[in-house]
């Protein structure tokens, strides 16, 4: 075991929670989005050396975690992370550790828990490979901003640098594609980098943040006070929005007809889902969401346009193109979202609402910037609007609705085989969308996302920034921990699956009331479809040629396993895996060349839009550019 | 949003806390989003426990402007000030050794060091190492005049950059988190 000859183990000198443990357990973690006061970078909590009981490094870390108020963490284990491992075991009924079977699978089913929770997500790995095989995840939560703390070992201050055993420079390899990250070098900065990290993670614009611990610092003792606040200097988010900028906002959604409110995952991150309501009924808004933003707005609310973006409905993305004003609140303007930039809505006036000054005027350029929380802008904005009669705004909705009649979410049904669409309808309605939905990455996404019908924000778990085969199965293990009675859904592809298919062991040793839907086109079908639309059909490693039996497969894990081959027997195995306790996986052999449609290729302009071959003898002449 | 054609140079000064891996934080940036550093400079401030990083840039405004709210969002970095224009006071050193064979090659370099205002360091029967110190152009001046007498060794720092005396609150900086309209 590398780095243990450093630095004998000290003795573990007070075994109990700390007194003072006790006594803070009851102040709750730091709200999220509080402002704070500039000075020192770390208050400690009235430190009385005399009284603070002395702890080893490892113990301090377990209770730092108790006293954020985390109960619930993911990892693995190793050589140097074993000092904190032991200290899990002796707080196993206050802390709970959930063992994955890779370290990706951990820090997803962190992001997981922190999606459907709003909560911070914390996973803990060892060092080397341990941790590099966090990095997946860390950027996947950068990109979507979700807050997680990943606690690394590593070994021995002493050897860092000498090529040891295991060891890794995660901290440079982290630095990128994680909002803060942290080498503890002393075992009395452990408790405040702690501190630090949470309020990092779950403050202004969340992210990941990851603490790099040595071996020996787990080993090493000092006095413990866990510091009740934060105090950062240099950073500050900004929550609340100028007001001369909110006043411009107002006055252009007064003023301007044809609007359209386009939000994101900041609406869901903020809690602002009732502003937004408000906001889109007493101005009469069409709204619509960004993959990220799904379930921030009801999908069965007659003013919601549906998803935009490259697998958007054809009336969301046009109404986008058509609008005179755009109201953006908490999203990016991603380039899944404005296609070609230069043609993204060239008419329309833009307000760009988000906590992340670098997002603003980052791709397109707006003319009312407002740096701000969502919820609080939204609050501001609303302030200023008396709830009176709403504007009509009845030429805009007429186009609207004549677009939604004419181009609505549709394909052609057969009786040979499953549609994939069909599919997904079956899911709707048997669920009516109430569970919480996890998703991989490709074509299952597009359309769960085109037909699951999101019921909140929260229940919505999908890799958006970073496309991450691989996340759905693990997040739903993180998200079916969060408490929830309800089982949880897991839509995944014969593709994604495969790529953490080994949480599946996970989900049957917590006896997780999991439900996996296999969407099995023996493709890799996104890149088919690319292919098969851009590369004249030369099928380039796309199609699965060997595939396991995920049924058996899901058997020899412990898990039930069904399988839907028939569009006559889909809706009753369906029912059936989702009325089956514990986990179970439903393999769904599906039509193997359905494409996703509408579609924005790649380069094209947003209004550039492919529909599918039932819309195309109707569409009306437009613009088409493959790029 | 990187531009390829050369564009205006633009000098960024950025108060860090001194913390190791900061500086990395700062430079990852630029080469993880395309941007360039033409130059650095880093060194102590006069705060306790903070640094001073000047940097000078290429790019569009657009680019300059993502340059400026990217960097004022690293957690440990205080202040950023983006120095253009009249508002600010910028020197850069450069050391150079020359060949001086005859009579006729010190003469000449004698000339040019009256002419440019720099100064002699070291000397021996054959050389001559000579600072000036100036803004980045004077320097480029300097070395077109020097550079004919035949040089053995030039190096230049980063230019270093301040506000100008009485113009700190006008000079045109990047609130923390401030509205940008």
């Amino acid at each position: 075991m590398q780095g243990s000859r450093i630095v004998l183990d000290q003795l573990d000198k007070d075994a109990s929670a700390p007194s003072s443990a006790r006594r803070n357990q009851s102040s709750p973690p730091a709200r999220q989005n509080e402002p704070v006061a500039p000075g020192a970078t770390v208050q400690s909590s009235a430190l009385d050396l005399s009284t603070a009981p002395v702890l080893r490094g490892a113990r301090i870390v377990v209770e730092s975690l108790i006293q954020e108020g985390v109960d619930l963490i993911f990892g693995y284990p190793g050589g140097a992370i074993l000092h904190v491992y032991d200290e899990l075991y002796k707080v196993q009924d206050r802390l709970r550790h959930v063992l994955v079977r890779h370290e990706q699978g951990a820090v997803h089913a962190a992001e997981g828990y922190a999606q459907s929770t709003g909560k911070v997500g914390v996973a803990m790995v060892t060092s080397g490979p341990g941790a590099t095989n966090v990095v997946t995840g860390l950027q996947n939560a950068l990109m979507d901003s979700t807050p997680i703390v990943v606690i690394s070992g590593q070994v021995a201050t002493t050897l860092i640098g000498n090529d040891a055993f295991q060891e890794a420079d995660i901290v440079g390899i982290t630095r990128p594609c994680t909002k803060y990250n942290y080498l503890v070098k002393r075992v009395e900065d452990l408790a405040p980098t702690i501190k630090e990290a949470f309020y990092l993670a779950r403050s202004g614009r969340p992210g990941p943040v990851l603490i790099d611990i040595p071996k020996d610092i787990t080993a090493n003792t000092t006095a413990f006070s866990y510091p009740e606040k934060v105090e950062l200097a240099s950073y500050k988010p900004t929550i609340k929005g100028h007001p001369l900028q909110v006043k411009k906002a107002v006055d252009l959604i007064r003023q301007f007809d044809k609007a359209v409110l386009y939000i994101g995952g900041g609406v869901v991150t903020a809690g602002a889902e009732r502003e937004v309501m408000e906001l889109s009924r007493r101005m009469n808004l069409p709204v619509t969401p960004t993959l990220m933003g799904l379930g921030a707005f009801p999908p069965s609310d007659s003013r919601s346009l549906g998803m935009l973006g490259m697998h958007g409905t054809y009336t969301a993305n046009m109404a986008m193109a058509k609008a005179d004003l755009i109201i953006n609140i908490g999203a990016r303007f991603d380039d899944r979202v404005t296609g070609r930039v230069d043609k993204f809505a060239v008419n329309a006036k833009k307000i760009h609402v988000d906590i992340d000054p670098s997002s603003v005027n980052k791709t397109v350029m707006v003319d009312v910037p407002i740096v701000g929380d969502a919820k609080h802008v939204l609050q501001q904005m609303l302030e200023m609007l008396p709830d009176e009669k709403p504007p009509e705004r009845s030429a805009w909705w007429a186009e609207l609705r004549e677009m939604q009649r004419r181009y609505p979410l549709r394909y052609k049904d057969r009786t040979d085989c499953i549609m994939p669409q069909r599919f997904f309808e079956e899911l709707a309605s048997l669920t009516q969308g109430r569970y919480i939905c996890s998703t991989d990455v490709g074509q299952h996404q597009m359309w769960a996302a085109q037909y699951y019908p999101v019921a909140n924000g929260r229940n919505w778990l999908t890799s958006g920034g970073l496309g991450t085969m691989g996340y759905g199965l693990p997040a739903a293990v993180g998200a079916a921990l969060n408490g929830t009675k309800e089982p949880v859904l897991c839509v995944t592809g014969d593709g994604s699956f495969q790529m953490c298919i080994q949480e599946l062991a996970t989900c049957v040793q917590e006896n997780l009331n999991l439900k996996i839907l296999v969407m099995n086109n023996r493709f890799l079908g996104m890149v088919r479809q690319w292919q098969e639309l851009l590369y004249d059909r030369r099928y380039s490693e796309v199609g699965l040629k060997y595939f396991p039996d995920f049924v058996k497969i899901a058997e020899a894990y412990g898990a039930t396993g069904f399988r839907a081959e028939k569009p006559e027997e889909l809706r009753a195995v369906m029912e059936k895996g989702l009325n089956t306790p514990g986990t179970v996986l439903m393999d769904i052999i599906v039509h193997k060349e359905t494409n996703v449609f509408p579609m924005i290729p790649g380069g094209a302009a947003h209004y550039e839009i492919l529909l599918g071959p039932e819309d195309d003898e109707q569409k009306d002449a437009q613009p088409r550019e493959l790029a | 949003m990187t531009s390829v054609a050369p564009s205006t140079r633009h000098i960024i000064s950025i108060l860090v806390e001194d913390r190791s891996g900061e500086l990395a934080r700062i430079v990852g940036l630029f080469s993880g989003r395309g941007y360039n550093i033409d130059s650095l400079a880093v060194n102590r401030s006069i705060e306790p426990g903070m640094s001073r990083v000047v940097l000078t840039t290429r790019g569009e405004p657009p680019v300059i402007e993502q340059i400026l709210k990217q960097v004022n969002k690293l957690v440990r970095v205080h202040k950023v000030r983006h120095l253009q224009g009249e508002g600010h006071l910028e020197r850069e050193l450069c050391i150079v050794t020359v060949r001086t064979q005859n009579a006729r090659a010190r003469e000449e370099l004698e000339r040019v060091i009256k002419l440019t205002g720099s100064r002699v360091l070291a000397f021996s029967a054959t050389a001559f190492t000579v600072e000036a110190t100036g803004t980045s152009t004077d320097i480029d001046h300097f070395l077109e005049l020097i550079r004919p007498l035949g040089v053995r060794d030039m190096v230049r720092s980063a230019p270093i950059a301040l506000s100008r005396a009485g113009t700190e609150a006008e000079a045109p900086a990047v609130e923390v988190g401030g509205v940008l309209s």
